[in-house]
């Protein structure tokens, strides 16, 4: 893969597809790199896009600042990337991590996005995922790397992917052992010190958001997602059965088909971005490829939707007494 | 360059064929023992001169878990009788040496204020890059000393390091932040080059140069 100097950072990257065509650019989460988006860069080109995927600074072979860099530097970077390449417009998918510096950047570049997907990701920290956050932190701090990684695997993936890859797992955390560095995670985390909530500023996302969360996604779940939804002028939720937070790795084709039906819906101007919640069919030839959310989409229980109606709400929570 | 997995993955292999031999053990021991001893050395210099700050308590303790892994590693190698692998882990070594004897004030060749910087760079470089246990092949006895230890120690690293990325992150320092970057870059690369060496000289079968691709 290759390299560019940006902002002196060493940045690793990948592109498929041939140039000219509309690019697609992937940011990775936590822990991840460019790598894990080769098969969808093979199948987007396949359809004719050109896909831009690297590894953000701090992970996988990119340069890892032990002094580390601020949050809003991601998404600067990822501008002088663009620029690097040539590239004046995107479409911008990121998942978790990578979900959050692509809001910043659609808030601070907007006007060189074609549209945005934010997967498993968050807009605020909401006191559970505060809480989840320092977990994390405090683990991969006081314990160490292996340890944040035995947290992260049942976190992201279901049940079935994990006794279906019982044997892998090892030979996958061990890749990932060597391919992340404690120091860089902790300053990846600890960026988020200074994290201030970008839901005041996501009515300035103009362009087409599709908003992508997993059923069963309990490190962000539904109320990140529906802090954005609410907030996002031109978007649309897209809940993926049976997913958890790595959707993109457990559930691949599934989430392919998802974004080609959204990209080819904004690339061909039929894309509506009412607000609506859709869910992803289970199978990723299926067809439809989505339907509407019949039910209350806040809710695990199955009830009717009452979101539209008058309702008191989830009822209150007492504050402990000391 | 080989990618750090591809490196891993030969060492590992090269382990796996041959066992947790005493060759196997001798040149790991070489190689983490004088990671530790250096370390130790950087730390020993602010043992000397204990100073009433905040980060003194986890200075200390590091300087003597250093040398607790050391002499761990010592007492539960069991040390090859090929007396050429000593010489080649050694030049191995020597440039780890060479970085500490650099931060050494006023003998060293970096001035004042960058000496105690890069000592603690290199410090870190020690803990965070040098890591051993992916080079444990799958099926070994894991209540074997040897392996205990590595991981063990490895585990430790983790949690040790936080001092020097506290200090280097946080302590005052007259450095501008080009400065600081540019003399943790230096030692991380020393770290990285000399590990990379050691784990071509962990993968090579007998008479095989460490230098081979």
């Amino acid at each position: 893969m290759p390299f560019a100097a940006i902002r002196g950072h060493r940045i690793r990257y990948a592109l498929h597809g041939e140039a000219g065509r509309p690019l697609v650019t992937f940011a990775n989460g936590l822990t991840q790199n460019a790598d894990l988006w080769t098969a969808y860069g093979a199948q987007l080109a396949r359809f004719g896009y050109r896909v831009l995927a690297y590894d953000m600074v701090g992970q996988g072979q990119s340069a890892k600042p032990v002094l580390g860099i601020e949050l809003a530097d991601h998404a600067n970077i990822l501008a002088c990337l663009l620029d690097h390449l040539e590239a004046e417009r995107t479409h911008l998918a990121g998942i978790s991590f990578g979900g959050v510096v692509a809001l910043d950047f659609a808030i601070r570049h907007g006007d060189r996005l074609t549209s945005l997907v934010v997967m498993s990701s968050f807009a605020e920290l909401t006191p559970q995922l505060e809480c989840l956050g320092e977990v994390l932190y405090e683990g991969l701090t006081q314990v160490g790397l292996p340890y944040l990684q035995s947290l992260l695997y049942p976190m992201n993936m279901s049940s079935a992917w994990l006794a279906a890859n019982r044997d892998r797992i090892p030979e996958m955390r061990r890749a990932g052992y060597i391919g992340n560095d404690l120091y860089a995670l902790q300053n990846l985390m600890e960026s988020f010190v200074k994290f201030r909530p970008l839901t005041p500023e996501l009515g300035e996302i103009r362009c087409p958001v599709l908003l992508m969360n997993g059923e069963f996604d309990f490190f962000t779940p539904r109320e990140c997602h529906e802090l954005m939804r609410r907030n996002l002028p031109n978007c649309r939720l897209l809940l993926i059965q049976n997913a958890y937070h790595a959707f993109t790795l457990e559930l691949p084709d599934v989430t392919l088909r998802q974004l080609l039906e959204f990209l080819r819906a904004v690339d061909g101007g039929t894309w509506i971005g009412d607000g609506s919640v859709w869910i992803a069919a289970e199978r990723a030839d299926a067809h439809p490829h989505a339907f509407r959310c019949p039910g209350d989409h806040m809710r695990a229980i199955p009830l009717p939707d009452r979101t539209h109606e008058a309702v008191a709400g989830a009822p209150r929570r007492k504050k402990v007494r000391a | 360059m080989n990618s750090p997995l591809a490196l891993y993955d030969r060492a590992r292999s090269a382990i796996a064929t041959r066992g947790f031999d005493s060759d196997t053990q001798t040149k790991i021991a070489l190689f983490l023992g004088a990671a530790k001893n250096v370390n130790a050395a950087i730390l020993a210099a602010v043992e000397l001169q204990p100073l009433v700050t905040v980060a003194y308590p986890f200075i200390h303790g590091q300087y003597f878990r250093e040398l607790e892994f050391a002499s761990l590693l010592a007492r539960v190698t069991r040390w090859s009788a090929n007396a050429a692998l000593y010489g080649e882990g050694a030049s191995i070594v020597a440039p780890l040496w060479a970085e500490w004897w650099r931060t050494q004030v006023p003998v060293g060749a970096l001035p004042g204020a960058e000496a105690p910087y890069a000592a603690l760079a290199l410090g870190h470089a020690l803990l965070a890059r040098v890591r051993l246990a992916p080079v444990i092949a799958d099926g070994v006895d894991d209540l074997e000393p040897f392996v205990v230890a590595i991981r063990r120690i490895e585990r430790e690293n983790g949690r040790m390091i936080q001092a020097q990325i506290r200090l280097l992150k946080e302590a005052p320092s007259p450095l501008t932040l080009e400065q600081r970057e540019g003399l943790i870059e230096a030692e991380q690369a020393a770290v990285d080059t000399a590990f990379e060496l050691f784990l071509r000289w962990l993968a090579a079968d007998d008479g095989v140069s460490a230098n081979s691709s």
